[in-house]
């Protein structure tokens, strides 16, 4: 029985890092959007269920910012159904201001909302490392600061895909699918993410790596903080 | 629930804040600001040679045999800092049957006007643009020809960079007595020059 469960476990790591191994080799760059891509959906009109899911899925997966967010929101969960109720709440608030943003034609500065999408991990690592609670005897909840920075990374996401200049034609469904494929990316890296944190917990270190993680977590959205913010200040400044 | 973060004492955890944001800091300005976007105050991004890096990693791979991919790439380059619009209005001399290069250097998405004219004289003109891009086989040229007139006496036009690099025209005198071309151009571009490059024989 343990055997046979080794061996599952085996085999969902190698399919989630060859998953994982062929959508970097595809994309490089780690969070634009490729020129081809985009040539591709500019050439096309109408309704492209499978492409849009394809690049919601795409910009997910290989956008560090929202995989960093997510390795800090379940860092601690042990609990699959905690896991779910994180999650849920978090995909709750990037939907609402993904598709609100789109249909509303919001236009707000990607290089602005990166940064807060920066400082969120930064937030994130504070609050796990037990920051918040050391100087406050109440703080804002953990699920209530998931759902409201998922807002925030919704905000992020729109950015992204008004950058295709989606045409009006078709513009729903290909903005729900853009939204799909968000979920099913989120759930590939989430159940890579999760091993990950399965393996980590096996070791008796936890407790200092989890220190080590954390702050180097930390690290990680501070330097995308100062990256985007910089970029604002020179390209659009 | 799943309140178990870990409890550090406050003295570590402001320790472990200051690190984070020091190390960030120093990683930025040393590595990320000179590689993403050409800023590079303490020098250490030359130093390790990664000074602009983001732009050539963009167009790494890119087939020199079909200038379209290239292009495509090429393009992804630009950055909204255009210089500011300039004019020249310049008179070039080819002696019988001699060819010249005038070039412009730009960057994508730069916008151009032009106008040339050799009053009655009859002028082979070939507008193109030349990039270099780091390939599989280290650098390559990528030349894309805009505009062909075998056998003119003026043009003019505008475009719009589709990539960065080098714009303008190879001019050849068709006729057996030196000529005057003269250029008119008002663009955002960075620098202009012309090179005599002789008669053809």
């Amino acid at each position: 029985m343990i055997r046979r469960q080794g061996k599952i476990n085996g085999l969902l790591v190698a399919v989630t890092l060859f998953s994982f191994f062929l959508l970097f080799a595809l994309n490089v760059s780690a969070h634009k959007i490729g020129g081809g891509d985009q040539a591709f959906l500019e050439q096309s009109s109408g309704a492209q269920v499978i492409p849009y899911i394809y690049l919601g899925a795409k910009h997910m997966v290989t956008g560090f910012d929202h995989l960093l967010y997510l390795a800090g929101v379940i860092f601690f969960l042990f609990r699959i159904r905690d896991v779910a109720v994180f999650v849920s709440l978090f995909a709750l608030g990037h939907s609402i201001t993904l598709l609100w943003g789109v249909l509303a034609g919001w236009h707000v500065n990607p290089y602005l909302v990166d940064s807060i999408i920066g400082l969120s991990v930064v937030y994130k690592a504070f609050e796990n490392l037990g920051g918040f609670r050391a100087y406050f005897d109440s703080w804002l909840d953990t699920r209530v600061a998931v759902f409201l920075f998922g807002l925030v990374h919704g905000l992020g996401l729109a950015t992204k895909l008004q950058d295709f200049k989606i045409s009006q034609d078709g513009l729903i469904t290909n903005m729900i699918s853009f939204n799909v494929g968000v979920e099913l990316g989120q759930l590939v890296a989430l159940t890579f993410l999760i091993m990950v944190f399965g393996l980590l917990r096996r070791s008796n270190q936890f407790q200092r790596n989890t220190i080590l993680a954390n702050t180097l977590l930390m690290m990680a959205g501070f330097a995308l903080v100062g990256y985007q913010l910089t970029g604002y200040l020179v390209l659009q400044g | 629930m799943s309140d178990e973060n870990v409890s550090i004492p406050k003295h570590k955890l402001i320790k472990n804040t200051g690190i984070a944001a020091f190390t960030a800091i120093v990683l930025l300005v040393t590595i990320v600001l000179p590689a993403e976007y050409d800023i590079d105050p303490t020098g250490v991004g030359s130093v390790l040679g990664i000074r602009g890096l983001s732009h050539q990693a963009v167009v790494e791979g890119v087939n020199s045999e079909t200038g379209e991919n290239a292009i495509a790439a090429a393009s992804l380059l630009h950055i909204n800092h255009q210089p500011p619009l300039k004019f020249v209005d310049v008179d070039l001399i080819l002696e019988p049957y001699g060819q010249g290069e005038f070039k412009l250097k730009m960057q994508a998405n730069a916008q151009l006007s032009y106008l040339w004219h050799s009053g009655s004289d009859l002028v082979y003109a070939d507008l193109h643009g030349h990039t270099l891009v780091l390939g599989d086989e280290g650098e390559q040229e990528i030349v894309v020809r805009y505009l062909e007139t075998q056998e003119g006496m003026g043009e003019s036009g505008q475009f719009e960079t589709p990539f960065g690099g080098d714009h303008g025209w190879y001019f050849l005198n068709l006729e057996t007595r030196p000529i005057n071309i003269r250029v008119q151009i008002s663009g955002n571009f960075d620098s202009h020059e012309y090179i005599d490059i002789g008669p053809q024989i």
